[in-house]
């Protein structure tokens, strides 16, 4: 029988998600009409909210450094811990689920598509990366991972009647698949070079192998494991050469579930690879932290390149999420290098910031969808300076702020990114970093030329609603809160990293 | 029926390149690693470059099969 260490207090959250997306799966069988399934997404952002609530309390119980053991195994192994790394983590999750929530209701509306169930998956989803926050072994890990992706695949393929996105989500399905069976694969062949599948067992096992035998003593199952486990983290966070899926996917998905997409899975994503890599499999750096610093590099090289050919705003975001997720990749890379925190501090608050920018940035595409278009191409962007300029200010803000340009919150994570690159003297990758930055700006300013120097043929009549100018409005002051007055936000994400180590 | 046994071959034909595409690229790394002397290094890196290439090459059949018209002309 698992020892359950202050399980239902700490693991609330988590709860309150289960128990609040099984509930919107009920009511969706209620008949009713539009007040029902509009009442069940205002339910689902109050539910979201609570749950927010309560992982903030459990963070302000926790004191730097803590890591309390919430799900103990036969064996003694811990499964799940909660520490102020997981909650800092599980803030962004629950902020990225409530932000897409409240975009939701605007497209579902234009799209027709209200149903209990949209409410459901999304809820699903984030307990699923709050278990991949949280989870201390292999194989709790990779339950949270497909407690989330298997709910994302049902978001993707949202619009079911759509070709564009049963083919999207189809691909990402089956890649998606096969990626996680490659992550069981390293998985076992880390526990059967190690005997065990927990983290801290994982780590002492290589300590002990490395003082016996040299760095180069590990052997090929142990570094095979490895490998394979990067394939599968780096296919999840849409990192060069497991990115295709991610274009098709994000184009063909309902526009709040394309920004939930390139926001929270990824946060996820990159959390589990800290966990496995930072607390597993530090001993091993000098074999992971190489074959990450190749992947960075061409992320950002390969995802602003691709970015700048791109007509389709949606399209051309998903490939900027790529070199995003490369700058992110360096604090990986820095942290393996180092063996300190300071790349992990830099990997979270940069996951902290690209939430809020991204989000918006996607917002804004939604503002602009209306009947019959989905407000992605570059020429519904024409003129809007003088047809909505609160709406284009508050674009060149999430454009600014993606581009990393002062004083917004995207300027404040590349900094601190190219810092923990440059002390761990990692110059090359600070170099691509700012090169590739440069590059990025290019299809960011086009963007923006169009809102300023373009006029609209036909400007289209559009709404925003409450809930997504809140969300907007929301995103907007956030990325210039952590621009402006970053130092804040820095020391309260320092304290995920402190754990970490 | 010949564009049944067609969309059969491009099945099968995935069936021997997705594993082939990670042995070959092992098994580069493992020659570069004999002549360069940088085990386990270059066989980690081919099999890293295998699997990618075997990723890249499923993608692009899930293109072939997800489109309206099968391969070989079929419906």
């Amino acid at each position: 029988m698992p020892v359950l260490n202050h399980f239902w207090h700490l693991m609330s959250p988590e709860w309150v998600l289960v128990i609040f997306g099984t509930l919107f799966l009920v009511l969706s069988a209620v008949p009713g009409g539009k007040n029902l399934r509009v009442g069940i997404g205002v339910l689902a952002v109050a539910g979201m909210a609570v749950a927010l609530a309560l992982v903030f309390q459990t963070l302000a119980v926790l004191g730097p450094g803590m890591k309390v053991p919430v799900l103990i195994g036969l064996n003694g192994g811990v499964g799940l811990v909660v520490d102020p790394f997981s909650q800092i983590l599980k803030i962004i999750f629950l902020v990225g689920g409530v932000v897409t929530l409240l975009m939701s209701f605007k497209s579902l509306e234009v799209e027709k598509a209200w149903t209990g169930e949209y409410f459901t998956f999304i809820s699903f989803a984030i307990f699923g990366m709050m278990v991949m926050a949280s989870g201390n072994d292999l194989l709790t890990l990779w339950v949270g991972l497909e407690t989330m992706a298997l709910s994302v695949y049902v978001l993707a393929a949202y619009l079911r009647r759509r070709e564009h996105s049963v083919e999207g989500a189809t691909k990402y399905f089956l890649l998606g698949a096969f990626s996680s069976g490659f992550y069981l694969y390293g998985a076992s062949l880390i526990y059967g070079a190690t005997g065990s599948v927990h983290l801290d067992a994982i780590r002492a096992s290589l300590l002990h192998s490395v003082e016996q035998g040299g760095v180069k003593s590990i052997g090929f199952p142990m570094g095979a494991g490895l490998v394979i486990m990067a394939v599968a983290l780096l296919f999840k966070a849409a990192l060069v050469p497991f990115h295709w899926w991610t274009p098709d996917a994000y184009e063909g998905a309902i526009t709040p579930v394309t920004a939930f997409m390139s926001v929270a899975p990824k946060a996820a994503a990159f959390a589990m690879a800290m966990r496995i890599f930072v607390v597993g499999l530090l001993p091993v750096s000098h074999v992971w932290a190489g074959l990450l610093a190749i992947v960075a590099i061409l992320s950002m090289a390969w995802g602003n390149i691709a970015a700048m050919l791109q007509d389709n705003v949606k399209r051309m975001l998903a490939y900027s999420s790529i070199a995003h997720a490369g700058y992110a990749l360096i604090g990986l890379v820095a942290t393996g290098a180092t063996g300190t925190d300071q790349g992990v501090r830099a990997v979270v608050f940069y996951l902290l910031a690209y939430a809020f920018m991204n989000l918006g940035a996607f917002g804004l595409v939604i503002y602009l969808q209306r009947d019959g278009s989905a407000g992605d191409s570059f020429e519904d962007f024409d003129g809007l300076v003088r047809r909505r300029p609160w709406m284009a200010v508050l674009m060149i803000v999430f454009l600014l702020s993606l581009g990393g340009i002062p004083p917004t919150a995207g300027f404040m994570g590349k900094l601190l990114i190219f810092y923990a690159a440059v002390t761990a003297k990692l110059y090359l990758l600070a170099v691509v970093l700012a090169v590739t930055s440069v590059i990025g700006m290019y299809y960011y300013f086009r963007l923006i030329l169009h809102m300023f120097l373009k006029e609209a043929e036909k400007p289209a009549e559009v709404q925003a609603g409450r809930p997504l100018a809140f969300a907007l409005s929301l995103c907007g002051l956030f990325v210039l809160a952590i621009g402006l007055y970053g130092q804040p936000f820095v020391d309260w994400v320092s304290r995920a990293a402190l754990v970490v180590r | 029926m010949a564009s049944v046994w067609k969309r059969g071959g491009v099945y099968l034909d995935l069936v021997y390149t997705f594993p082939g595409a990670i042995l070959a690229g092992t098994a580069l790394g493992w020659l570069v690693d004999r002549w360069l002397g940088s085990s386990p290094y270059g066989t980690l890196g081919g099999f890293f470059l295998g699997v990618a290439g075997a990723f890249w090459y499923l993608f692009k059949m899930l293109g072939v099969f997800t489109r309206k018209k099968g391969p070989g002309g079929g419906t």
